[in-house]
């Protein structure tokens, strides 16, 4: 054997050692729990065949408690580049077959290095999720790795796409990386991230709790809105990944690349889906599909929230951001949760340049004294200064309702939108018909022999003289009042027309939105 | 924030409830006098920090049953589209309910057989209050 075989033979025993993690038993445990090891999560979640990793031969440097007889694979982490859709990404994997997928200082090193390449190339970043916490063992180095991985989020933040996938425990500071980045991808019974665990919550305030429900992958799409897609399983959450992915640009300075131009499905019609009638609750979201082509819409945060809908589509093959109050959940009404999840879409698309198209139909800001006590002021105020901060092209429809403050913050004219286009069925007003009647005509309602009918009367005169569209088109608050069979063609000539937008923002270091 | 006092935990004078012990070395102490006030025993030194208004009132967290279908909004209801023990399947109109100016569509949350409509045609509703029951299945 030359001497060349014999080195290459030594590299192959040493990759294939290392290569095997926690060992055949660690991974047949992690199998029999419903989870794919680190490898082969970033196998199926890249292109075939494009995965090179890096920093294979770390070793730990705990030289405590008796860490120093232990042999830690890659330190419990695999990190590498690779492509999805055949665009490069930069993506770890905690593997928790090795100590539990314990964070150590050299685990973490692992991760800000692959963080570094991702900012320095202008890639984006996947992380994979999957372990126990900090090693205990490793002590204040472990919490110094942690904030090292947390400023490198931030900093990364609004220049890269970030993404974060919990395919496992993700549990006490670990949660906050995913909770800095722009996605989080869940999976059913495999994901669980908490602060504090039921353990602790029981003995401390005596609350029973199992862990799903206090943290599960449910939880947080229905309840906290911490995660932004659900899926049942491994495979069907890197489905999702390929997919967000298609949508968005490697990073702030490009465009993301375009799809195929195409036609909505004729099944989508635009007209049949609103009802005139105001109170008659319908799926936004089948608007959405017959504006985009192939009617494929790909919704964020499908599960929380539901009163507003957010995601991305395509038109002509440009990628657009989709803001829409949903008026089959909670009467398409504005809330704290609605204006929190709105604004931070805002704020993703503006950094991404990614165009916004808002559809309004909302009666206005849900009232009650616990939307009041839980601070709808300070939330409902992220909507304001996220759309009146965004300069991507922003253009509105306005469908049927538009009451209030609600109108003001949907990306109205005063807002800097772009483009407001108005349908006939459009009712834009201070507040409904109802309630403005009752104020305007008191006197006339109080003194009237049947105050009933007086009332009846009034609410049908302020509706026919308020509640339609022309009287904010005469005022030029809206640009076009369209018939809603053509709303796709006004979208896509505004696009157009917005391509070289320029709308420059006062000088500052940053602004204080209300976090 | 939390004061640390340097002291050992001597007898207390104070009668206090504990109010848990997530591991050996920590104890949580709720003076009896004040309940404005926590004192953490760890590692025989004690903190005291004060309570804020928000935790005081908290309402200690319960299992959501689903089988109750709640209001998810102030309103009132319009029209109700089931009876006592009528099967139904996911997704079937209960009823309308209405609320911020629209007929919102409250829908069957599964397959099942309603045990009870509790809410009544006009009745106008909190959030959260109970519109209908659903029958639990016969274990098998």
């Amino acid at each position: 054997m030359s001497l060349l075989s014999k080195k290459i033979s030594e590299l192959q025993e040493r990759t294939q050692h290392a290569q095997q993690g926690g060992g055949d038993k660690a991974i047949a445990k992690q199998i029999a729990m419903g989870k794919l090891p680190a490898r082969e999560r970033i196998r199926k979640l890249l292109d075939e065949g494009t995965f090179y990793e890096y920093d294979l031969f770390i070793q730990h440097d705990a030289r405590e408690f008796g860490m120093e007889k232990k042999d830690l694979a890659g330190d419990g982490v695999v990190i590498g580049t690779g492509k999805i859709n055949g665009q490069p990404v930069a993506v770890y994997a905690q593997d928790f077959t090795v100590a539990g997928g314990s964070l150590g200082s050299m685990h973490a090193r692992k991760i800000t290095k692959i963080m570094d390449y991702a900012l320095r190339m202008r890639i984006p970043l996947i992380g994979i999720n999957d372990s126990g916490g900090a090693r205990i063992q490793e002590g204040v180095n472990s919490l110094a790795g942690y904030g090292e991985i947390f400023f490198r989020n931030t900093l990364n933040s609004g220049v890269i796409p970030q993404i974060s996938v919990i395919l496992g425990p993700c549990a006490g500071g670990a949660v906050y990386s995913p909770a800095l980045t722009d996605y989080v991808f869940v999976v059913d019974k495999i994901s669980k991230m908490f602060i504090t665990g039921p353990e602790v919550i029981k003995s401390v305030l005596g609350e029973e709790i199992d862990m799903e429900s206090l943290g599960g992958a449910r939880v947080h799409c229905e309840t906290t809105g911490n995660a932004h897609f659900f899926a049942e399983s491994e495979d069907e959450c890197f489905a999702q990944i390929k997919k967000l992915l298609s949508y968005l640009p490697a990073n702030n300075q490009t465009k993301a690349v375009p799809g195929k131009p195409a036609l909505p499905l004729k099944k989508y019609n635009i007209v049949k889906t609103v009802p005139a009638d105001p109170t008659e609750p319908y799926d936004v979201r089948n608007v959405i599909r017959a504006l985009v082509d192939n009617s494929d819409f790909f919704e964020v945060q499908e599960m929380w929230a539901k009163n507003i809908v957010i995601g991305y589509g395509r038109i002509e093959g440009r990628t657009v951001g989709f803001i829409a109050n949903q008026p089959l959940y909670l009467a398409g009404v504005l809330d704290c949760d609605s204006s929190d999840k709105a604004a931070r879409f805002i704020r993703y698309c503006d950094a991404f340049n990614i165009p916004i198209v808002t559809l309004e139909d909302m009666p206005g800001y849900l009232p009650g004294v616990d939307q009041e006590h839980a601070g709808v002021i300070r939330h409902g105020a992220k909507l304001l200064y996220a759309y009146s901060e965004a300069t991507v092209p922003k253009i509105t429809v306005i469908l049927r309702k538009a009451y209030g403050g609600g109108y003001i913050a949907m990306n109205s004219r005063h807002l800097r939108a772009d483009f407001v286009f108005a349908w006939p069925t459009a009712e834009i007003a201070v507040m409904g018909p109802q309630g403005a009647a009752n104020i305007i005509f008191r006197k006339e309602i109080m003194e009237a022999e049947d105050p009933e009918a007086m009332r009846k009367k009034k609410v049908e005169e302020y509706k026919e003289k308020f509640a339609n569209p022309y009287v904010a088109a005469s005022k030029g608050y809206i640009d076009s009042v369209i018939n809603p069979a053509d709303t796709r063609q006004f979208i896509l000539q505004s696009l157009d027309i917005s391509q070289q937008k320029n709308s420059g923002m006062p000088k500052k270091k940053h602004g204080i939105p209300p976090f | 924030m939390a004061e640390k006092t340097t002291n050992p935990v001597q007898q207390n004078p104070e009668e206090l409830t504990t109010l848990g012990q997530p591991n050996d070395s920590t104890e949580f102490l709720l003076p009896a006098t004040s309940k404005k006030k926590l004192r953490i025993a760890e590692e025989g030194h004690e903190y005291k920090t004060y309570l804020t208004k928000k935790f005081l009132e908290r309402k200690p967290w319960k299992a959501p049953d689903p089988f109750q279908v709640l209001s998810h909004i102030p309103g009132s209801v319009i029209e109700i589209f089931v009876k006592n023990g009528q099967k139904v399947k996911k997704g079937d109109k209960l009823m309308i309910y209405e609320a911020m100016k629209m007929m919102n569509i409250v829908s069957a949350p599964m397959d099942g057989t309603i045990k009870e409509v509790n809410a009544k045609v006009g009745e106008t509703l909190p959030k959260g209050a109970l519109l209908v029951t659903f029958r639990k299945p016969a274990k098998k």
